[in-house]
Order: structure tokens, then C-alpha cells, then sequence
């Protein structure tokens, strides 16, 4: 009797550990960062630490690249006179990145924009509205701030930045995401996930395929739509997906509708006739900087330009038309 | 400069019912609903709403199909000015009641504490009194309870519209049968209160 | 001038019968709505979705904090069902709806405007863009 006890034990105790061996976990997690929710979902053989790795390394980069946090490698250099600055070399990766932005779209995208940028408060809470005469920045201020932008006056060494002009300020706002998404993609890599899906806010990149085998799918939201509203479904895997669109951050005074890219030339939201841009890529950064750039330079360049753009795949654009177009290699299932 | 008379027995009429409309809200709102619905509430407020519009109906000999008398017998009430609802107690038209309507709704949310309810309150509540007053067409002052019902739903449907257009949520609509229900019983019964006072106050 | 011959009167039976079919189609349409499976769970707050979820393939208690704006509420998601938590919401309605693992009905925290919605279509999606 003792001895079948003992086998018993033996082989449920077996049965247990060789569960505990191989089990592939899905985790996802939501947290709220940069003032957008972002979720990262992982599965495979991992360590369940891996999340709050992956989220301390967004709040790291976070602590470079904003422009709002004293002490930040973007503050330091805006704060610094016109001295250069030594920073993070992911900052120089970054800030070179936006240069070459500025380069491929004849400096409507522009880093240096940081001025101009903050003169517009597009996210104000509601009950900051109440108190403002107008949100629309005046004529004179925008004169300004729209002389400081110039990307010519970045200076970018080995290690270190500068910007000649000490009025001038970079804002990253429009790149700092994908590039957060994409750290966050190549931590997760080299740690060993089987596959992962990372959304911050819209920057979206996808590694590997679903737990289920699948490919991983995502959505594009119906500009102006209700949330969950749909243009389509584009399925990925190993790419980014990253959209911007004018009704993202926008306010309505008198009857016009002030929507957040802003035209470094005029100062102004930009007039353009895309509504929504979205980007397949190799990585998040070129998809953010691409999605901004066609709202800036306009459907006809964005159809000329970007299919010779390296790691550029596809794109969806939605015009003011509603017609939808679509460049290279992307599927739009409806 | 423009003169007008100001009836000022009907505009003491409408403030006590306003006031009286304003404390059973206030009231009301203190005490949590079993039926975890965003919307359900007994709407007590609401008798006093319909009790003014058929008030002045009979005052003005409207409604009165079931024979009932039309000059009305004195009885023992405090509240002056309708101690003796006749000829010449203050009527109170549509808009009348449409005043004291508004003027509970805004103070009601101030003194509620969350202003931002004005929005759906009004919505909600304009909706309920037009639906009323077209029920009034049709109903007899037995048979308040009938407009109260359908006033309440109507409410009860203004509310979900306020709400599926404030959140962008149109899912939100899935609301609607429950708070159909519940507007249908709680409409007739503040239908029956105002119905229960008024023909006290008139037989 | 007798305004009563304006107004048309109606029975009471016809009127009790009309309120009582109202109802009952309500309760019908109700009951149906309840019905439907929820295998989908979509979380919006002030109109941005905040995350999808397929609750048939959740394996592990996950919780989901909205603080954005003002808002105090908690998502909590298991196997198959949801909750909503509100720390500062005055009616706690949503809370008191408790875990709802069935039906097309949304959890609503309308002060803090929380929407879950729920769909049993295959709009099995993993992210939003745009």
C-alpha cells in the first residue's frame, strides 16, 4: 500500500514539474505613459519581469526625450544658450534620425520646431479652456517662434548637440514614440519573446506572430469616426504600423478647426489634403516621421517620395476627398 | 418702455412649485437606486410637473371627460391661492410649467453639487415635457398616469442620446429597453401622484 | 370656450394595454441583448481606446488602471468576465454592476467617462492605429 502511495506521488509530482517546464505565457499589460495608454503584449518562454523591463525602459527614454522634464537630455540642450550639450548617444541617434526628416521633406518637418509647438496647447483639459480668450496663439508670437525654426543650426558631434541659435528649441514629440517602441521591440528580442505586440498610443510595432500561430491584426481607425470605427485591417508581422491624423488633437474656435501638425513655414496648421496617414515600416521611427510627413508635404510628394524611402513598406492615406489611397506593399482588408 | 402686468398669484404659484419640485429632487438624489442603471431614478420630481399641467388644464375646464365638476368645491388646503381653485385662481399655461421645468433643472444641478448633469438633465427633462404635453391630448385627468409613463420614457430616452453623443459611445443605446421599463413604472407612478393630489384638490 | 372637446379620450384598458406591450417587447429585446456572448471587451476612455481584449484567451488576472484626466477607475479582466472598480465616482453604479460576462450591455462610468463595450464578432483585432 505504501509503495503504490509512493508511486502515485511520484507521478503526479512528475506531471507537475514537466508542466512547469516548457509553458508558453501570454502577458499583456496597460499602463498609462506620455499621456497615452500604451499596452505590451508578450508571449512566449520568458521571464515575467520582462514587462516592468520593458515599461522602466520606456520611463528612461521617456526621461530623455521629453521636452517638459527638467534635466532631460531635449531640456538640457534647449535650456543650455547655444552651448553644446554631451548627451545619450540614443538621443543622437534620435535627433539625427529628425534631421534626416528634415532633409527628405524639403524642412516641412522640422525638430527645431519646439518654439512654435509650444505655443499651441492642443491637449489643454477642459477646465484650462474655460479660462482662455482664445487658444489660437497671436500673430506676433507665431512670427517669432517661426523665425527660430531652422534645422541648419543643429550642430551634432560624437557625443554632443548644439544648437547654434540659443533661442531655438528641438521638440521631439513627433519621433520620440517610434523610437521608444522600437527600444522597447529590440529589448524584448533579445530576451527571448516568441512574439509581441507593442502599442503606444498609435505607434504600433508587431514581433513575431500571435500566440495562436496567427498574424497579428491592426486596425485603422475611421478619421472622424467613432472609436472603433474602421477603414480596415492591415495583418503584420516583424513590422510597425504608425498613423497620424489631423483629428487626433485639434480645437474649434469661431468655426475653424485647429488641428496639432503644424506648418513650420506659416506657423499654422498645416493645410494638406491628407486626413489620415497611415505607415508600414520596418521600424516604428520611420513610421512616425513618414506618418507626419505626409500630412505636411501632401499626397502627391507622399506618392512620389516615400517608395524610396529605405525600410519604407506601405502606406494608407485617407484624403479630405475620402477617397482612400494606397502606396506599395500593403493590404487593406475591409 | 414696455409694460407688462405680472399676474402675481400665478407667480407665487410657480415658485412654491418650483421650490417644492426643487426639494423632492434634491431629496431624491440622496438616495442610491437598488438597480445598478446608469438613469434609474423615481423622477419624483416630475409629479409636480405634471400636476401643474393639468392644474391649469382644469382651472381652464380642459381634460374634464369623466364628468367631472367643473366648478369645484372649496376645500380645507393651506397653500393659499389654491385653496379655492375657480375662476379666478392663477392658471398656469404650457409654458408656465415649462418655466418651473428649467428653473428645477438648473438649480437642481447647482445645488446637487455636479453641475455638469445640467446637460443630461435637460436634455432629458425637455424631452419628457414635450412628450407630456402631446400625451395631454389625448388623456383625461383620470388618466395622468399615462402621460407620466410616457414622460418618463421619453426622459429616460433623451438621457441615452446625451449620453451616446457626450461619450461617443453608441453601444450605449443598449441601455434603452431597461430604461424603457423602468420609465414606464416609474412614470406611472409619479403620474398617479399628481393625478391622486389633483383630484383631492378638485373634488 | 370648452377646450374639452380638443382632446380625445381613450380608454384606461387601452392605455394599460399599450404600456404593457411596450414593456414586454422591452423585456424581450432586453433579455436577447443579455444573451449575446461577449467575447470581445473594448475599454474607452474620453472616447480613446485604451486596450482590446478577447476575454476567451485571458489566462491571467489583469487589471487595468484609467487615471488619466481625473479618472479613479480600475478594469479588472479575468477568464471570461469583467469589473469596472471607481474610487471616486459619486453613485459607484458602475461598480455595483459587478462582473459581466455576457451580454451586448456596456459598463458605463459616465462621470469619469469609462465605456467597456462589448462584441461578439470576430472584430478580433489586436491594436488600433490612427
Amino acid at each position: 500500500m505504501k509503495r503504490i502511495s509512493l508511486i502515485i506521488i511520484i507521478v503526479m509530482l512528475l506531471t507537475l514539474l514537466s508542466g512547469c517546464a516548457e509553458r508558453t505565457v501570454q502577458l499583456s499589460e496597460t499602463r498609462l505613459l506620455m499621456d497615452t495608454y500604451g499596452t505590451i503584449t508578450i508571449h512566449g518562454d520568458i521571464d515575467p519581469e520582462l514587462l516592468d523591463d520593458a515599461f522602466a525602459l520606456i520611463e528612461e527614454l521617456e526621461g530623455l526625450f521629453s521636452m517638459t522634464i527638467e534635466g532631460s537630455d531635449v531640456w538640457r540642450i534647449n535650456n543650455s544658450g547655444g552651448e553644446a550639450v554631451q548627451v545619450d548617444a540614443r538621443t543622437i541617434e534620435l535627433i539625427t534620425t529628425g534631421l534626416e526628416f528634415a532633409e527628405l521633406s524639403d524642412g516641412m518637418f522640422d525638430i527645431t520646431i519646439g518654439r512654435l509647438s509650444r505655443l499651441w496647447d492642443f491637449g489643454a483639459a477642459a477646465s484650462d479652456i474655460a479660462s482662455l480668450e482664445s487658444r489660437v496663439p497671436s500673430v506676433l508670437t507665431i512670427k517669432e517662434a517661426r523665425e527660430t525654426i531652422n534645422s541648419d543650426q543643429m550642430n551634432v558631434a560624437e557625443n554632443t548637440v548644439q544648437i547654434v541659435n540659443s533661442d531655438a528649441w528641438i521638440d521631439l514629440g513627433a519621433i520620440a514614440k517610434g523610437f521608444i517602441a522600437d527600444s522597447v521591440a529590440e529589448l524584448l528580442i533579445d530576451r527571448g519573446v516568441s512574439g509581441a505586440l507593442i502599442d503606444l498610443g498609435g505607434d504600433v510595432v508587431a514581433v513575431g506572430y500571435r500566440q495562436d500561430g496567427t498574424v497579428w491584426r491592426i486596425a485603422l481607425q475611421l478619421p472622424f469616426g467613432n472609436p472603433g470605427e474602421r477603414i480596415g485591417v492591415v495583418e503584420v508581422s516583424g513590422v510597425a504600423v504608425v498613423a497620424s491624423g489631423i483629428y487626433e488633437r485639434q480645437f474649434e474656435e469661431n468655426g475653424i478647426i485647429y488641428h496639432h501638425i503644424l506648418d513650420p513655414t506659416t506657423g499654422m496648421p498645416v493645410i494638406t489634403d491628407i486626413v489620415s496617414a497611415t505607415i508600414v515600416a520596418e521600424n516604428a521611427l520611420i513610421g512616425e516621421g513618414l506618418s507626419t510627413i505626409a500630412i505636411l508635404v501632401g499626397s502627391e510628394r507622399a506618392l512620389e517620395r516615400f517608395e524610396q524611402v529605405q525600410g519604407f513598406i506601405g502606406a494608407v492615406l485617407v484624403l479630405d476627398s475620402g477617397e482612400v489611397l494606397t502606396i506599395g506593399d500593403v493590404e487593406l482588408i475591409v | 418702455m414696455m409694460m407688462r402686468r405680472v399676474n402675481v398669484r400665478r407667480l407665487t404659484l410657480m415658485a412654491i412649485l418650483t421650490a417644492i419640485a426643487l426639494i423632492i429632487f434634491i431629496i431624491e438624489a440622496q438616495i442610491p437606486m437598488p438597480i445598478p442603471v446608469p438613469g434609474v431614478k423615481l423622477g419624483l420630481a416630475n409629479a409636480v410637473t405634471l400636476f401643474a399641467l393639468f392644474y391649469g388644464a382644469k382651472v381652464r375646464g380642459e381634460n374634464l371627460h369623466n364628468g367631472a365638476s367643473r366648478m369645484p368645491r372649496p376645500i380645507n388646503v393651506q397653500i393659499p391661492y389654491i385653496k379655492h381653485p375657480s375662476a379666478s385662481s392663477p392658471s398656469l399655461t404650457t409654458i408656465n410649467v415649462f418655466t418651473i421645468l428649467l428653473c428645477r433643472i438648473l438649480l437642481g444641478a447647482i445645488f446637487t453639487g455636479r453641475p455638469i448633469v445640467v446637460v443630461y438633465s435637460l436634455v432629458g427633462g425637455i424631452l419628457g415635457f414635450v412628450a407630456q404635453i402631446i400625451m395631454k391630448r389625448f388623456v383625461s385627468s383620470k388618466q395622468i398616469w399615462v402621460c407620466g409613463a410616457f414622460g418618463a420614457v421619453f426622459h429616460n430616452i433623451g438621457q441615452i442620446v446625451a449620453a451616446m453623443v457626450i461619450t461617443g459611445t453608441p453601444a450605449i443605446i443598449m441601455y434603452l429597453p431597461i430604461l424603457i421599463i423602468a420609465g414606464v413604472f416609474t412614470g406611472v407612478l409619479t403620474g398617479l401622484i399628481a393625478q391622486l393630489t389633483l383630484s383631492r384638490l378638485f373634488s | 370656450m370648452n377646450k374639452s372637446e380638443r382632446t380625445i379620450k381613450l380608454s384606461n384598458r387601452f392605455w394599460m394595454l399599450m404600456l404593457g406591450v411596450i414593456v414586454i417587447i422591452s423585456a424581450i429585446i432586453a433579455v436577447l441583448l443579455w444573451r449575446v456572448p461577449a467575447d470581445y471587451a473594448r475599454i474607452y476612455h474620453d472616447n480613446v481606446l485604451v486596450d482590446v481584449i478577447n476575454l476567451t484567451t485571458v489566462t491571467e488576472r489583469r487589471e487595468i488602471e484609467i487615471t488619466r484626466d481625473n479618472a479613479n477607475n480600475v478594469v479588472v479582466i479575468e477568464y471570461g468576465r469583467v469589473r469596472m472598480e471607481c474610487a471616486n465616482c459619486p453613485d459607484g453604479i458602475c461598480v455595483r454592476r459587478g462582473w459581466v460576462s455576457g451580454g451586448l450591455i456596456p459598463i458605463v462610468c459616465l462621470p469619469n467617462r469609462v465605456v467597456i463595450v462589448f462584441d461578439s464578432s470576430d472584430n478580433d483585432v489586436d491594436a488600433v492605429v490612427g
